[in-house]
């Protein structure tokens, strides 16, 4: 039998002045998973995450972290979390050695080891004053006191955003060496997707406020076929003789097609026919992504 | 033109200009009406018109100086000639409108009549002017419009000076002349050189409309903390807040006495002076208030109020910007119960301190009462009165409405904060009297109404309600 889910989401739904952000949201996140949450900017990301802390209350629906209603979280559970959120707003008169001292009063688990580690990795001033940090150090630091307390369950909302591409390799290091750990659940939300397909094992796909895709990333990968198909007599026929086909871009006898992986699928069978040679083509996350929200963005697949 | 009128648009479709307008209008129309009718020379009502091209200068620069922080204006082809030329626009009709009211003064005839005119043009137009310069230097704006208004209003109303600036305004046409002409060179240059607008791109301002902001305006203040801070504070304060973070680590961890202490800390980090220099010039300011209102004579139509009780206005302005912290801007181990818990014991002991400061300034004015002789100044002697004790639960009563005003208003706070201080100066002043009838039970009502008012909308945002202010 399967453990508990560590954030347990049931029909959520959320609603602002400006309309509804959240439809019917339901995701079940395991121990041990590393999940990126994608979507574009106003899909309901950051609000999504924002309930998995107590910080925002769904106007129906439930959501359960770490086995608690995230409404009712105590501060033995919120020990347990680790947030990065999108604006890394902090105290902005602390330097950087006040803030990490007065948040480390917080945490019974706080590691100082790892805060020194982290520190010199991210060559961090500790006199410096936070509001005078630069965005991306201001980022650095939100993630380093996120970090520090160790917690079972991290929240990254736009973790990378600020940061600069050597920060983001920094960073990226750093999520690799989190994530050896298996009892640690991650939950990333970002636009850089060729950042976090490096190490998320899981992807959920939001699109305006509803879940379009929830499922593990070798299953996404598996949804779609990008296919190179060379001629080698003749022109190659128009149309291709293939199924499900979702773009396919032609250019002197070469044919790039995109297409919905199924059952039916013969695709060397097709290129013999066609007289072409065949190669499959690896597709990003970034491509897929694009794949889902564009084609048949409607319709959750599980 | 067509850039000059494009450049003033805002002034009529930002809904934040709104309130400005109307506050400019319950001044100016008052003032210009008040100078037109001025036919007595020996009063400096002509002055009064110049409220007009003032108010203008501090409205249409603040919108000026907005549009040149925007650097996608820095790079509009041929914007670096249009500032200049949208406020000398509207410094000359304005100060031409401002010059009128002399056509109606029957003391001045024919040619005098007109030479008066001219002057009084050339003399708005020159004190427009400097506005716009002094304007172009300070970081806020908004806080220039008092004074700036307020050196009218004492003109108009101590006829000797305001005589003697009246008569330099309607009565020196040469001078005036050429001080206008030395002026709009200067301006004319510096409106439009290149280092202004580089300067002035992306810089540290806070225009009149962003001012009602909240969001704005505590950015606006947290970039001139950080300017303080990085040049180092002083020792009281490191004091301070060293003593207060022990105490944090003197609580058991994960505990709510834990994170009230953090709270504070955090609290005092933002309210503890950053310099001996604030502590002095704040010091000074309400050291001359005190003695200034115990002084001042009371009104004629209500001589058993002192002029004193206005300085309880003062704990009303302290209440107003005590902290409350239900939007923490970090996730710590705080739940909501502890949010609200230290939230409201962050409030009462805010209240403490008010009603300390309340109880501090009534003591201080009987101790004043005792030492401080009457003084006597142009054959007149003027009694030192001290303030009352019963308006003292006054700043009581308005804290826990700023607080819910804290909680409730997410992006509009100045304004209802506004409306509130104008409570509590109209109950203090005019309703000073009524005041001393208030009996002990009556004010206990009023305060346990307040906090419970207070008590109940922050148990509610803080159980039922979203904590994440955008």
């Amino acid at each position: 039998m399967r453990a508990e889910p560590v954030v347990r989401i049931d029909g959520l739904h959320k609603q602002f002045d400006c309309g509804t952000v959240l439809r019917n949201v339901s995701l079940d996140i395991h121990t041990g998973s590393i999940v990126g949450l994608l979507g574009a900017n106003g899909a309901g990301k950051s609000t999504l995450i924002r309930h998995i802390v107590g910080l925002y209350l769904p106007d129906g629906g439930s959501c359960s972290t770490l086995g608690c209603d995230a409404a009712k979280l105590r501060p033995r559970d919120l020990a347990r979390i680790g947030y990065v959120h999108q604006e890394g707003t902090l105290v902005p008169w602390m330097t950087v050695e006040q803030i990490l001292r007065y948040v480390a009063t917080y945490y019974p688990t706080w590691n100082e080891e790892l805060e020194q580690d982290y520190l010199s990795e991210f060559e961090l001033d500790t006199g410096a004053i936070v509001g005078d940090l630069s965005p991306g150090q201001r980022q650095m630091l939100a993630i380093l006191l996120a970090i520090g307390s160790e917690p079972e369950l991290l929240l990254l909302d736009e973790p990378a955003a600020a940061l600069d591409p050597l920060a983001r390799r920094r960073f990226l290091d750093l999520l690799l060496g989190i994530i050896q750990d298996p009892t640690r659940t991650i939950l990333v939300s970002s636009h850089i997707l060729s950042d976090v397909e490096k190490v998320i094992d899981h992807v959920v796909i939001l699109d305006r406020g509803e879940i379009r895709r929830d499922l593990r990333l070798d299953e996404l990968q598996q949804e779609f076929v990008k296919l190179r198909i060379t001629a080698l007599r003749d022109e190659l026929p128009d149309p291709l003789p293939l199924p499900d086909v979702l773009t396919c871009q032609r250019d002197c006898g070469e044919a790039i097609v995109v297409l919905r992986a199924g059952p039916d699928l013969r695709p060397e069978l097709a290129a013999r026919e066609m007289g072409g040679a065949l190669d499959v083509v690896p597709l990003s996350l970034e491509e897929i992504y694009g794949l889902v929200l564009s084609t048949n963005g409607g319709g959750r697949r599980p | 033109m067509r850039r000059v009128i494009a450049n003033l648009a805002p002034l009529l479709t930002c809904p934040a200009f709104t309130l400005w307008h109307l506050l400019g209008a319950i001044l100016c129309v008052p003032a210009l009406w008040y100078a037109w009718s001025a036919e007595d020379p020996t009063r400096a009502g002509h002055l009064a018109a110049y409220i007009l091209p003032l108010w203008s200068a501090c409205v249409v620069t603040s919108l000026q100086r907005d549009l040149l922080l925007r650097p996608f204006v820095f790079c509009l082809p041929g914007h670096r000639d249009v500032p200049r030329r949208t406020l000398f626009a509207v410094g000359i009709v304005v100060s031409l409108v401002a010059a009128l009211p002399v056509f109606d003064y029957g003391h001045l005839e024919g040619l005098g009549r007109l030479g008066a005119l001219w002057s009084a043009f050339c003399f708005g137009l020159s004190a427009y002017l400097l506005v716009v310069g002094a304007l172009f230097v300070v970081p806020n704006v908004a806080i220039m419009v008092g004074p700036i208004v307020g050196i009218v209003f004492v003109l108009v109303e101590f006829p000797d000076t305001g005589l003697l600036v009246q008569d330099a305004a309607l009565f020196a046409p040469g001078w005036n002349s050429a001080i206008l002409a030395l002026l709009s060179v200067l301006a004319w240059r510096k409106l439009g050189s290149a280092a202004l607008h580089r300067r002035s791109c992306g810089g540290y301002f806070l225009s009149l409309q962003m001012a009602w902001r909240r969001s704005a305006a505590e950015e606006f203040g947290e970039r001139g903390r950080l300017h303080v801070l990085s040049k180092g504070t002083w020792g009281v304060r490191r004091w301070i807040l060293q003593r207060s973070f022990e105490r944090i680590g003197r609580r058991p961890v994960l505990s709510l006495r834990r994170h009230l202490a953090a709270t504070q800390y955090q609290l005092k980090g933002h309210l503890v002076p950053l310099t001996p220099w604030t502590v002095s010039i704040v010091g000074l300011v309400v050291l001359g208030g005190v003695v200034a209102a115990g002084y001042a004579p009371p009104r004629e139509e209500r001589p058993d109020v002192p002029v004193a009780n206005a300085l309880y206005v003062g704990s009303c302005v302290i209440a107003l910007h005590m902290l409350l912290p239900v939007f923490a801007p970090m996730l710590l181990t705080a739940g909501r119960r502890e949010r609200f818990w230290s939230a409201l014991a962050i409030a009462a002991q805010g209240g403490l301190a008010v009603a300390a400061i309340s109880i501090l300034t009534y003591v201080t004015y009987r101790g004043m009462w005792l030492a401080l002789p009457p003084l006597s100044l142009g054959g007149t002697v003027y009694p030192f009165r001290p303030a009352d004790l019963e308006p003292a639960f006054v700043p009581l009563v308005v804290m826990p409405f700023s607080l819910v005003l804290k909680i409730v208003c997410t992006k509009w706070l100045f304004v209802p904060e506004l409306v509130l201080l104008g409570f509590a100066v109209v109950i203090l002043v005019p309703g000073g009297a009524a005041l001393k009838e208030i009996d002990l039970l009556a004010v206990a009502v009023l305060l346990l109404a307040s906090w419970g008012v207070f008590v109940a909308v922050l148990g509610f945002y803080c159980y039922h309600g979203d904590l994440v202010r955008e």
